[in-house]
């Protein structure tokens, strides 16, 4: 998308944790092997291979794979709603320029409001854009609801409310 | 020509509970012809401690115009009694399904001595009451019960206990018309 | 101590209750509910915008939506469902091409909506709905049905129809009503329930003919006004009589109950004259073992119920109405009391001869005592104190009767009486044989004003002494014996029993002939009285003596597995030891015979479904029957039984003096009839029911009844009901009644063919009622 509307906070840098590092010159990938964590700013993701790459513009791009029976794990946190965002899927694609997540294979994407899970959402492809919070999710074969559908559960705004209220006021006492 | 006296028929179980009321013509007798048909079976009056329940379900005496006569004056009234009882043991297991005693009466009927006659039907309702006893306790000690009791003895307790007996309708007492037998006059319409 | 719960004291009050209805998940706070969505694609726009696609689905606790694309809106609870569009909400289901729905506020609008309301309501099609709250649809172009079947037989075609779902009612205006696509109806006001439930609205209609009140048409309307209390209104039109208005109360309490039913025809053209009648029947548990009840019957004139016939067959041949009211006690196990007044409406037959009134009992205390098995003893004590008045003569209600006309206005004596009768038993039984001695002191203290009135009508006019008493011993000893042996029936194994009975009875002469008669009679000579105590019934203001032995012999054939008894035969005869002196009237003729007619009685089940049953009463002298009677009923399958039966009664004059045939003027009372009834399904929708009693010896119907009903594929039944009977000596009343239900459209009021059951042996309903479904039971 065009120019940045507002100056967004200083890019958070990206740290990247794994076993073993490859670097492929040709490609420009590097791969990363074993126990992979990257942490970015609010964000974390844990996955068996990573593979980061850069387009012309100098974006980084990346995707995590697990090894069978494993899921790739991301989880977002957003301390002013005292909200965490937590994506579970086999294989997890992240769009640095656009700044989508896109999770797929059995994905499932899980909303916590101080601690609590709140509102859920699993389908065989979800794309969360972080820039308009906004998320798409596709049903599919290999999705993680039942009869290939995508399945979603929203608590009553009332109750995420009150536990909002819960937790703020329990942080503000706790200090 | 091969008739015996009627002996005892012992019944397979010693203790047995009703729920036909104990002071009352019909109860008394039901009583005494079960203990004279099985003597060792003992009529306890405390529901717990039966091994099985003898339980009147319903017992309605029921009146119709059977005829008319040229004057459009019933003639004659057919009285029919309907007496429903089951036999269930302590464990809620049935042994006799609910069973229908029917017996049909004709009555002549002449409306100039309407309380007379009033008076006969009850003693006529009275006596196919009496009859019935006989008939209950042939279904008691017949095998088909027999043989369902020594069954239901090694089955678990039924899980649904139904109500331990149904007692007869608490009713308030019948406003005694004359000798309070069915009403013989119009239904309300 | 008992509990006194009026419905079981005998007022059944059907469709009443007195405890709330169960309701559904109604704890959850509606902001409370989470949220369901299912479909192909979610994803959410920035404003908080949920786009569904792809068999999308909304599921809440309270409510479902579907169709192929829905958009959500979390914050106002908007939906805008496009593509099969579903709302399903308490088990009422809506569909369209299209709807917007606010689940938070429950308003919306549907574009050409199909629905179906409540588990087991109606169902229809609309051009557009509109739900302005929970409780209110308005529909508008709506083609609505209470028939669940797919092609309904009837529908209301109305353009608005606003539907009140807490109030179980719909309204359509300007609707016309169609049957098998005909219109039979057009009102600007038709209102129909929603859902199977007791609602205030009009019952079935019942159009009919009869030649005693010429064309009618009577349409109930119901008043739900109180799930333990209801009201109908029965306006009736009678094209001889006028307008006659019905009504029926019902009402039920915690610890009383009872209904109300009467009818009011200001002004009957025929009779030129009112006309009504009412019935009050009420019980009360006043605890403590004490209860009061009223039943009291009241009707204009004579005439009424020879005039008015609903559905009910041969209505006019009651000719006392009784009445009664009073106070019952039974609050301790051994004892029982009750005090209570009766009175009879005596109504004339112009044509016949005049009918002495009942006597009235006002009132009559009765105490009883019972200690039954007290260490093997039985005692038993009756106890009644009675005031008997007979009713003044009043002028005009009949031509003078014959009495001597000195004695107005009084037609008979009046007194009280005190009785009691106490008796002990010792009832000795074994498995093969019994003996029941039983001893008896009846007491009894008349005190009479006889107005100048002799003992019962002896033409000496002497009235008997003011105060009489009588003290009567009874003794009597019941013994049998039953043996068995094996054998067979109709080729099953069976028992076949032989039982053999004694009934001795002894009771010492008095002479009762100056006692008056209040409610006394001879007893008819059957196999119940054979072995009783008295050959009078009733209120024993005559005690037989008596020295007689009664003979029994039953023989009883009983299914060897359960006991069933399938056949039986019995006899039985009385040897009398001395003539009978006690008569009821001084003029009777006194029985000299030393044996009476022999009993016979045969009963049997051939099969489960096929019965015969017989009985005799047959004079050994005359070598000729006094009565008899036989009846063979065939039930071959449900909705199906046809009865034969034939009966004869030789007139008692000619019982007790066979010569009496050959006196001048001798009008032979002899009673013989033939009478067919039944129910027979003549196709697999059409069912006959049907008796017909025709008198051999007056060679005429006396009463008969023929009902057609033909039930439609789904929801509709048509019955013609035709009846002609006798409703006085001179004249019949032939009626016909035609009946078109609707199920689903109104509820059914008084079934009219409950009337037929009570009079046709073996009938049991056609219709069979639309299944009770339950909100859980539509569910997706």
């Amino acid at each position: 998308n065009g120019g940045k509307s507002a100056k967004p906070a200083e890019e958070p840098d990206t740290l990247i944790l794994s076993d073993t590092l490859n670097y492929d010159d040709i490609k420009k990938e590097s791969v990363f092997t074993g126990n992979v964590i990257l942490t970015r700013g609010p964000m974390t993701l844990r996955a068996d291979k990573l593979v980061m790459s850069e387009d012309a513009e100098g974006f980084q791009h990346g995707t995590a794979t697990v090894e069978p029976g494993k899921l790739v794990f991301i989880r977002q946190e957003n301390p002013e709603k005292f909200e965490i965002l937590e994506a579970k899927g086999t294989r997890a694609i992240y769009n640095g320029k656009t700044e989508d997540i896109e999770v797929i294979g059995q994905a499932v994407v899980t909303r916590f409001i101080c601690g609590k899970p709140f509102d859920n959402i699993q389908g065989e492809r979800i794309v969360y854009r972080q820039k308009t919070e906004t998320y798409q999710a596709f049903g599919g074969p290999n999705s993680a609801a039942q009869g290939g559908r995508v399945r979603s559960l929203a608590q009553s705004r009332a109750k995420a409310d009150a536990a909002a209220a819960a937790c703020k006021q329990k942080s503000a006492s706790g200090g | 020509c091969g008739f015996h006296l009627k002996g005892a028929a012992q019944l397979p179980f010693t203790t047995l509970y009703t729920n036909v009321p104990q002071n009352s013509e019909f109860g008394s007798n039901l009583r005494r012809a079960i203990t004279a048909s099985s003597p060792d079976t003992r009529i306890v009056e405390d529901v717990t401690q039966a091994q099985v329940r003898l339980t009147q379900l319903s017992s309605v005496e029921s009146l119709r115009e059977l005829s008319l006569d040229a004057q459009g004056r019933v003639e004659e009234y057919e009285l029919n009694l309907e007496f429903v009882f089951q036999v269930t043991d302590s464990k809620g297991h049935v042994v006799l399904p609910p069973t229908t005693l029917r017996s049909t009466r004709e009555l002549p009927y002449d409306d100039t001595a309407v309380q007379a006659k009033q008076g006969e039907i009850n003693t006529v309702f009275k006596r196919m009451q009496q009859l019935l006893i006989d008939r209950i306790v042939r279904h008691l000690a017949s095998p088909d019960v027999r043989q369902a009791y020594a069954q239901s003895q090694d089955l678990p307790p039924a899980d649904a206990s139904e109500a331990a007996d149904a007692p007869p309708p608490a009713a308030i007492p019948q406003p005694p018309t004359p000798w309070g037998s069915p009403r013989v006059g119009p239904g309300l319409y | 101590q008992q509990s006194a719960s009026p419905a079981a004291a005998g007022v059944a009050l059907k469709g009443l209750q007195v405890a709330p209805k169960l309701q559904v998940h109604k704890n959850i706070d509606e902001n409370d509910m989470s949220t369901f969505l299912v479909a192909d694609k979610i994803e959410n726009d920035q404003d908080g915008r949920v786009v569904l696609t792809g068999k999308a689905e909304v599921r809440r606790i309270d409510a479902i939506v579907k169709g192929d694309r829905i958009d959500y809106q979390r914050s106002t609870g908007d939906v805008r469902v496009r593509g099969n569009g579903l709302i399903l909400r308490d088990a009422s289901l809506i569909t369209g091409p299209a709807f917007d729905y606010n689940v938070d506020k429950e308003t919306g609008e549907i574009s050409e909506p199909d629905f179906w309301l409540g588990a087991t309501g109606g169902a229809g099609t609309a051009a557009r709905a509109e739900m302005f709250s929970r409780n209110h649809m308005r529909l508008t172009d709506v083609s609505y049905s209470g028939c669940p079947c797919p092609d309904p037989a009837w529908y209301i075609k109305s353009p608005k129809v606003d539907l009140h779902f807490d109030e179980n009612e719909g309204i359509a205006r300007d609707g016309v009503l169609y049957f098998k696509d005909f219109p039979i109806l057009y009102s600007p006001y038709l209102s129909f329930p929603v859902r199977k439930e007791r609602k205030s609205g009009f019952l079935l209609p019942t159009y009919g003919t009869s030649s005693s009140g010429g064309f009618e048409v009577s349409v109930p309307y119901y008043f739900n006004l109180a799930p333990n209390y209801d009201l109908t209104l029965i306006p009736r039109y009678l094209s001889k009589r006028g307008l006659q208005m019905g009504a029926e109360f019902r009402y039920l309490g915690q610890d009383y109950g009872g209904q109300f039913y009467g009818t009011y025809l200001p002004n009957d053209r025929a009779a030129d004259r009112k006309r009504w009648y009412y019935a009050l029947q009420h019980v009360h548990g006043l605890g403590g073992g004490l209860s009061a009840s009223l039943d009291v019957r009241r009707v204009s004139d004579d005439d009424y119920f020879r005039d008015f016939s609903s559905f009910g067959l041969s209505e006019s041949s009651y000719t006392y109405l009784p009445s009664s009211a009073g106070l019952s006690w039974s609050g301790q196990q051994y004892f029982h009391a009750s005090l209570y007044a009766h009175t009879y409406q005596t109504l004339q037959d112009k044509s016949g001869s005049y009918l002495l009134p009942q006597y009235d009992r006002l009132p009559e205390l009765y105490v009883q005592g019972a200690r039954y098995n007290w260490g093997g003893f039985d005692l038993r004590s009756d106890n009644y104190a009675t005031r008997f008045v007979m009713p003044k003569f009043k002028y005009g209600t009949h031509p003078y009767p014959a009495q001597a006309s000195g004695l107005q206005p009084y037609q008979s004596y009046d007194g009280t009486r005190f009785s009691s009768y106490t008796t002990v038993s010792y009832p000795i039984m074994r498995a093969g044989w019994h003996v029941i001695p039983k001893a008896g002191l009846h007491l009894s203290q008349y005190s009479t004003d006889w107005h100048g009135f002799s003992a019962p009508f002896t033409p000496a006019l002497t009235p008997g002494p003011r105060t009489q008493s009588r003290i009567l011993p009874i003794v009597s000893v019941d013994s049998g014996m039953t043996f068995e042996r094996e054998a067979s029936l109709f080729g099953n194994a069976a028992i076949q029993t032989l039982e053999p009975r004694l009934y001795y009875l002894r009771v010492p002469y008095r002479d009762q002939s100056q006692i008056p008669v209040f409610d006394t009679y001879y007893a008819d000579f059957n196999f119940a009285q054979a072995f009783d105590e008295n050959i009078f019934s009733g209120g024993w203001d005559r005690i037989a003596d008596a020295d007689q032995l009664t003979i029994g012999l039953t023989s009883r054939w009983l299914d060897e597995e359960s006991g069933f008894e399938r056949l039986s035969l019995s006899a039985a005869q009385r040897v009398y030891f001395r003539d009978q002196l006690v008569t009821l009237y001084p003029g009777d003729t006194i029985r000299t015979k030393t044996k009476s007619d022999y009993l016979f009685a045969a009963s049997a089940a051939l099969t489960d479904k096929f019965f015969v049953r017989f009985d005799a009463q047959y004079n050994p002298e005359s070598r000729d029957r006094n009565r008899m009677t036989a009846g063979v009923r065939w039930e071959p399958k449900r909705l199906a039984s046809l009865s034969l039966s034939y009966r004869y009664k030789r007139d008692p004059r000619q019982v007790i003096d066979p010569q009496v045939q050959t006196q001048p003027g001798y009008v032979d009372a002899t009673k013989e009839q033939v009478s067919l009834a039944g129910q027979w399904p003549l196709a697999n929708k059409l069912y006959a029911v049907g008796r017909f009693d025709y008198s051999l010896a007056e060679k005429r119907s006396t009463q008969s009844i023929f009902g057609l009903e033909y039930k439609g594929d789904c929801c509709w039944t048509a019955r013609v009901v035709m009846q002609r009977y006798a409703v006085s000596r001179e004249d019949v009343n032939t009626a016909m009644f035609f009946q078109l239900e609707l199920s689903g459209l109104g509820s059914i009021g008084t079934d009219p063919m409950r009337l037929l059951r009570e009079r046709v042996a073996g009938y049991q309903s056609v219709t069979t009622p639309i299944a009770e479904k339950t909100t859980f039971e539509r569910y997706e």
